[in-house]
């Protein structure tokens, strides 16, 4: 009985113990790009060379692929497995994102953009958002402007000068 | 080419000098992009005004733009030279999906055909009155380069054209960033700039220029082709908001203002938006006559 009790406690703590995802952030040098999510883990490239991020331990370090050139940033949104459209009206200085039969107004222009499923994330010089398509919503996750952006693995991350912000996203 | 009197802000403005000017202006458009064509017409209306004084703050590189062209003065004569010397619109990159940017202004009749046929659930009223809407958006398709309703970026596989002056708010850090790493195709517009061309943002403005991918845009072959995008737009709002068929069908401009701004399709305040749109419906329903 005391053993039962004993097994069930360390089951209990165990379950307690496992880290919740939660958002954080680490440093870059230089302009970060070829950002992809794999395997849990984040990678990219930045001055420094190939990095790999562990989702689970937010443990930031030397990966031993190779950094290709820079590929452009997605701009339009385009080449994605959502139909998506971005709108610059010229009197404007907002790009609107059209999904699904729904707009989205963003803050600034679009600098990139990377989906997952029905996920739509989407950097501006002045934010960051989140874009569920199949439930017609958007979240802002930042009020800071970023360059390039990835999303995957239940995590998204974006450039935000000098570091790299990733969230949970589901 | 001569002008008898003189041309725009406090000028004489006979119609035959109006026209001329006009003409002279439309010949080298492209280099007041994102500028439109003007009606060639001899009336000096603020459009007329305004594209004299572009050309000669652009152009001319006059630091007091008075919109105004004299006979036998320097904007007249930079005017005339630059017509003669406008060539086809430059392609920018040696990307084959690369076309040069055409101002592709269709008539109110062409685009309220095209929605009928596009669109089985509209009727007259209901075309003309989202030909409207394509109007107010475009003042009237002047706006309207290579058939892309409504602006749509592109990226670099499919069919594009550039555009000049692409306009970005951003923080002065950001801003200063964004121009560091575009190659020499951006920069931070000055005060003078940005009162000039009415940007309205709370730090910095950054301008970009082609062909930096924020200056890319869709080009299409046909106002059909270009259609096809922006129409299954509007019906995906109109399965998902039944009174935006209905406003359309009912010319309520109002209330397609009001459908489309529920629907996050424009961020300007909704009665301008209305009132856009109010304006261009009369002015379509005037050129075309009575529904029958």
């Amino acid at each position: 009985m005391i053993r039962l009790a004993l097994a069930l406690l360390l089951l209990l703590f165990a379950s307690c113990s496992e880290r919740k995802a939660q958002p954080f952030e680490i440093p870059v040098q230089g302009e970060a790009h070829n950002l992809s999510f794999e395997a849990g883990l984040l990678t990219f490239c930045d001055g420094r060379g190939a990095r790999k991020v562990d989702l689970k331990t937010a443990q930031d370090s030397v990966s031993e692929r190779v950094c290709p050139k820079p590929a452009e940033a997605n701009t339009a949104c385009s080449g994605l497995k959502l139909d998506v459209s971005v709108r610059s009206p010229a009197s404007e200085a907002n790009d609107i994102v059209d999904v699904n039969g729904a707009s989205y107004p963003m803050k600034g222009r679009v600098h990139d953009c990377a989906a997952e499923g029905s996920l739509l994330i989407v950097v501006t010089a002045l934010g960051a958002s989140l874009i569920d398509t199949a439930k017609g919503v958007a979240k802002e996750l930042s009020q800071q402007g970023g360059d390039r952006v990835a999303v995957g693995s239940g995590w998204a991350a974006w450039t935000e000068g000098a570091r790299m912000r990733l969230t949970p996203v589901n | 080419m001569t002008l008898e009197k003189s041309v725009g802000l406090g000028g004489a403005n006979e119609s035959v000098d109006v026209l001329a000017v006009k003409k002279l202006i439309n010949q080298c458009i492209g280099l007041l992009q994102p500028r439109g064509p003007l009606v060639e017409n001899g009336f000096c209306d603020t459009q007329t005004i305004e594209a004299i004084q572009d050309f000669q703050s652009r152009v001319v590189k006059n630091p007091a733009p008075d919109g105004r062209v004299d006979p036998g003065g320097k904007t007249l004569e930079i005017l005339i030279a630059s017509a003669a010397s406008s060539k086809p619109a430059p392609i920018f990159t040696n990307n084959p999906n690369e076309v040069s940017t055409k101002t592709t202004t269709p008539s109110p009749g062409e685009v309220v055909s095209m929605l009928l046929l596009s669109w089985t659930a509209l009727n007259a009223n209901g075309a003309r009155t989202l030909a409207a809407q394509f109007m107010a958006e475009t003042a009237g398709g002047r706006f309207c380069f290579n058939w892309n309703l409504g602006n749509v970026k592109s990226g670099p596989d499919d069919l594009h054209m550039y555009l000049r002056n692409v306009w970005e708010c951003d923080t002065v850090a950001g801003a200063l960033a964004q121009v560091s790493k575009s190659g020499g195709l951006a920069h931070v517009a000055t005060a003078e700039e940005i009162k000039q061309r009415g940007w309205n943002c709370t730090n910095a403005v950054v301008v970009f220029q082609p062909p930096h991918p924020q200056c890319r845009f869709r080009a299409y072959s046909s106002l059909a082709d270009g259609a096809q995008r922006w129409l299954n737009h509007h019906k995906s709002i109109a399965l998902k908001n039944i009174t935006f068929l209905t406003s359309l069908n009912a010319g309520d401009t109002a209330a397609v203002a009001h459908a489309l701004k529920l629907a996050g399709y424009y961020t300007a305040p909704e009665a301008d938006y209305a009132k856009g749109m109010a304006s261009q419906k009369a002015k379509i329903d005037l050129v075309l006559g009575p529904i029958r």
